[in-house]
């Protein structure tokens, strides 16, 4: 490289903003709203789009599924300005918020170079990173610059990758009314005395997980009091967002929540099994959106739902379908212009089996971070487009 | 001239091998020297009683109690407990989860678990061929109902993605081709039962259907293939599924992160002698016992459990009293810690390390203690964890750590 190279590479460097972020620019990532939140969904096991948002006005779809279709008379039909597709059956609870212009129904969503592996386009989606060398998640990028430690929750077991930063990883809480220590007062004294003493290596991090579990049993301590105006199905989803509720009242102060619901990898005997997950879903984010109206908090959160991947067109021999490429994005709330952010998908022009991607997922991640007030260009790496959800 | 092993050295190679262990054992391994305590450890498994059953086939939360318990029992009282922490680890790597596999009994759980301990030490290839053939992965993963017509290639995916090669090794094509090699590898029931009459006691074994097999010719990389053991053969032979699988046990049994040359040397030895092999080469290196590596291996859950049971003197896996509900509650518990036995997350296995100990999960561990107030006489930390000094050290980072 000759030196005008050189500096014609480093002025670009400046110019992409990827040198230390200024004064300037920190001061304005802290200001970042308390108001809206942003929950994130992510069905892990790749929901199949075709069975939940139908094309059943093409009689390819019925030919490319001849066990497992949804049958017409069942679709709950969304006319027009849903391009004349409909929704699955259990999605029935959706229906008034589609009404109302409160559902973005976002179809084949993907990005370039489609994987069909879960954990590889898992590990895609939830680094924002299609190339796949980014170690961090979007959301741990973007909680790398905020100071407070409950920023963001994970309501669940282990936090993910999407919540993992440099600095910062988002605390797992997996409920509510179990997060509280239980121990014989001599056994927590010497507790409190070993978490004093630092330490080398593994056993340092160990203490660091301990003390971070103490920060986070006070926070949570205090919202236990807190409850649900409204009942929720009872499963685990149900559960989560019960809980992700009893935080937003008690003022926990998170812009975002995420969690996860699993199930979706229906290789064999698909039909009852989605059917189940859909009724779930759809349930569940009705009673919670209930849940926030009387808390009056309804305006303020976006929730957004995502699959690594949908599933292949035609269905095997198992009466499932195999992993896809683009899948179908859900994003609900008040604060949210509803409609169809894309067409019908082309039946007859596929990629290798499969729906092709038409929007790229980083285009509403963008629009959800644009929600959050966040610097979506520092957080995506590049500038996308936030879809005009919001 | 027999090489000598120190007693901490010893507490270090006991907790790593088996998880499980007390003050007289590691004193054993001492009197022995090194490489007889290592050949002590890694002796061929004693087989693990059958299992019966007296619920009926679609009791399934039953049978899966039931498993549990008696996979952990075995770990505490088998004379060879190194196996059952190999068994594990294969159990996180071929994965089979009960749940998610409707057409399986706890049965076929607990054979595939007797498969995995018969071929735990051998050479890899023996070991992938006999998974390949387990009527639990072929129901668990799809390719028991696979056919000609519309291969399900929820098993040929994963077989290179995650249990040889990993990704970046093989192409969509060679996915949906060994898809086809595969059609026909099946399942069925000696008794000819099905569905609801079927015994729970009786497991699936495996069957080769040639009217669902496509018997064409296939390209599977670059190679001209025609059945699914062409394709065990080629990925037995990929000196890629040794980096893999030997990362993997340096990752399980020395450090989260091997350095590369090790990495290297394991794979070597895991391609041209087997698993035994490998951790007899491990266990007998001088690095193995450097204090870089001593505790820095975050336990699993069951290998929590296992240890602690152990370190109190108890045969049997039972938390509080054993009042009926004590194997429903041992479950409650593995779920909230993030490992529940016969029921991997997902076909990928569990993430391990810091992973185990995110708040809820570690804050389950720490409750856990409580049940084991009151036995503090029995209680014998010593081979559990690294500067155990009385009952209260529980509570010290090190507990969680083999």
């Amino acid at each position: 490289m000759d030196r005008r190279d050189f500096i014609k590479k480093s002025l670009l460097t400046l110019a992409l903003g990827q040198a230390a972020p200024s004064l300037l620019s920190r001061t304005a990532l802290a200001a970042q709203s308390k108001d809206k939140i942003l929950v994130v969904v992510n069905m892990f096991g790749g929901n199949d789009q075709l069975n939940t948002l139908v094309p059943f006005r093409n009689d390819l779809y019925y030919h490319n599924r001849p066990s497992i279709a949804i049958a017409k008379d069942t679709v709950l039909d969304l006319g027009q300005n849903g391009q004349y597709l409909g929704l699955h059956p259990q999605l029935r609870p959706l229906m008034s918020m589609w009404d109302a212009g409160e559902l973005a129904l976002i179809p084949q969503v993907g990005y370039p170079n489609p994987n069909r592996s879960h954990f590889v386009s898992t590990s895609i989606w939830h680094t924002a990173d299609p190339t796949h060398h980014e170690p961090t998640g979007w959301l741990g990028r973007w909680s790398d610059g905020q100071t407070d430690p409950f920023c963001d929750t994970f309501v669940g077991g282990a936090t993910p990758q999407a919540l993992q930063g440099v600095h910062h990883t988002a605390p797992a809480i997996q409920s509510v009314d179990g997060f509280t220590i239980r121990m014989p007062r001599p056994l927590e004294d010497a507790m409190n005395a070993e978490m004093g003493q630092t330490r080398q290596g593994k056993a340092e991090e160990v203490r660091q997980a301990m003390l971070s579990l103490r920060g986070a049993l006070n926070k949570i301590g205090q919202i236990r009091t807190y409850t649900n105006k409204v009942q929720y199905p009872d499963n685990a989803f149900g559960k989560s967002l019960a809980d992700v509720a009893r935080m937003i009242a008690g003022g926990l102060g998170s812009s975002v929540y995420y969690t996860t619901v699993g199930g979706w990898d229906t290789h064999a005997a698909q039909q009852p099994r989605q059917a189940e997950l859909l009724g779930y879903l759809a349930q569940t984010l009705s009673a919670f959106r209930a849940d926030l109206k009387a808390l009056g908090r309804d305006k303020d959160v976006l929730i957004m739902a995502f699959s690594e991947f949908g599933r292949r067109v035609q269905e095997n021999a198992s009466h499932g379908t195999d992993h896809g490429k683009g899948g179908l994005m859900l994003v609900l709330g008040s604060g949210v212009k509803g409609g169809m952010y894309g067409s019908e998908p082309d039946l007859e022009n596929l990629d290798d089996g499969d729906l092709k991607y038409q929007t790229d997922f980083r285009n509403v991640y963008s629009a959800s971070l644009e929600w959050i007030q966040a610097d979506t260009k520092r957080v995506l790496g590049q500038d996308f487009k936030p879809l005009g959800l919001v | 001239m027999a090489r000598t092993l120190s007693y901490l050295d010893a507490t270090h190679l006991l907790r790593r091998a088996t998880a499980r262990g007390r003050k007289e054992e590691a004193q054993q391994l001492v009197d022995v020297g090194l490489e007889a305590a290592v050949d002590s450890l890694l002796q061929d498994p004693a087989t693990a009683v059958p299992y019966h059953t007296e619920v009926t086939i679609t009791e399934r939360y039953e049978q899966h109690k039931e498993i549990a318990n008696l996979w952990l029992s075995h770990w505490l009282t088998t004379p060879t407990p190194a196996a059952e922490r190999l068994v594990l680890f294969w159990h996180g790597h071929f994965t089979s989860q009960f749940n998610e596999s409707m057409g399986a009994s706890a049965s076929d759980a607990w054979t595939q678990f007797a498969t995995f301990r018969s071929q735990a030490y051998g050479p890899f290839s023996d070991l992938l061929k006999a998974v390949a053939q387990n009527p639990m992965m072929l129901l668990y993963l799809n390719n028991a109902e696979s056919r000609k017509e519309h291969p399900n290639e929820n098993w040929a995916r994963e077989l290179m993605e995650l249990y040889t090669l990993s990704p970046g090794f093989y192409s969509e094509k060679d996915v949906q081709e060994s898809a086809r090699a595969f059609t026909g590898w099946s399942t069925r029931l000696a008794s000819g039962k099905r569905g609801y009459q079927r015994d729970p006691n009786e497991p699936f074994v495996y069957f080769f259907n040639p009217r669902w097999h496509d018997s064409g010719p296939k390209t599977f990389m670059g190679r001209q293939i025609q059945n699914g053991d062409d394709v065990l053969d080629i990925l037995s032979n990929h000196p890629q599924t040794y980096l893999f699988v030997g990362h993997k046990l340096l990752v399980n049994y020395l450090t989260p992160q091997p350095p590369q040359a090790m990495v290297q040397e394991a794979a070597r030895v895991l391609q041209s002698g087997g698993t035994r092999e490998t951790l007899r080469w491990l266990f007998t290196r001088d690095e193995f016992y450097s204090p870089q590596y001593r505790s820095t291996v975050v336990k699993s859950p069951i290998e929590y459990l296992v240890g602690l049971f152990y370190a109190a003197g108890q045969n049997q896996p039972l938390i509080g009293k054993d009042d009926g509900k004590a194997s429903a509650r041992l479950l409650g518990i593995f779920t909230a810690m993030g490992q529940i036995p016969f029921e991997p997350p997902t076909v990928k296995g569990w993430d391990g390390d810091m992973n185990w100990l995110d708040e809820s999960r570690l804050l389950t561990r720490l409750n856990l203690v409580s049940a084991f107030a009151g036995k503090e006489n029995q209680l014998d930390l010593s081979v559990f964890m690294d500067g155990a000094n009385g009952p209260l050290a529980l509570v010290k980072p090190e507990a969680q750590l083999l």
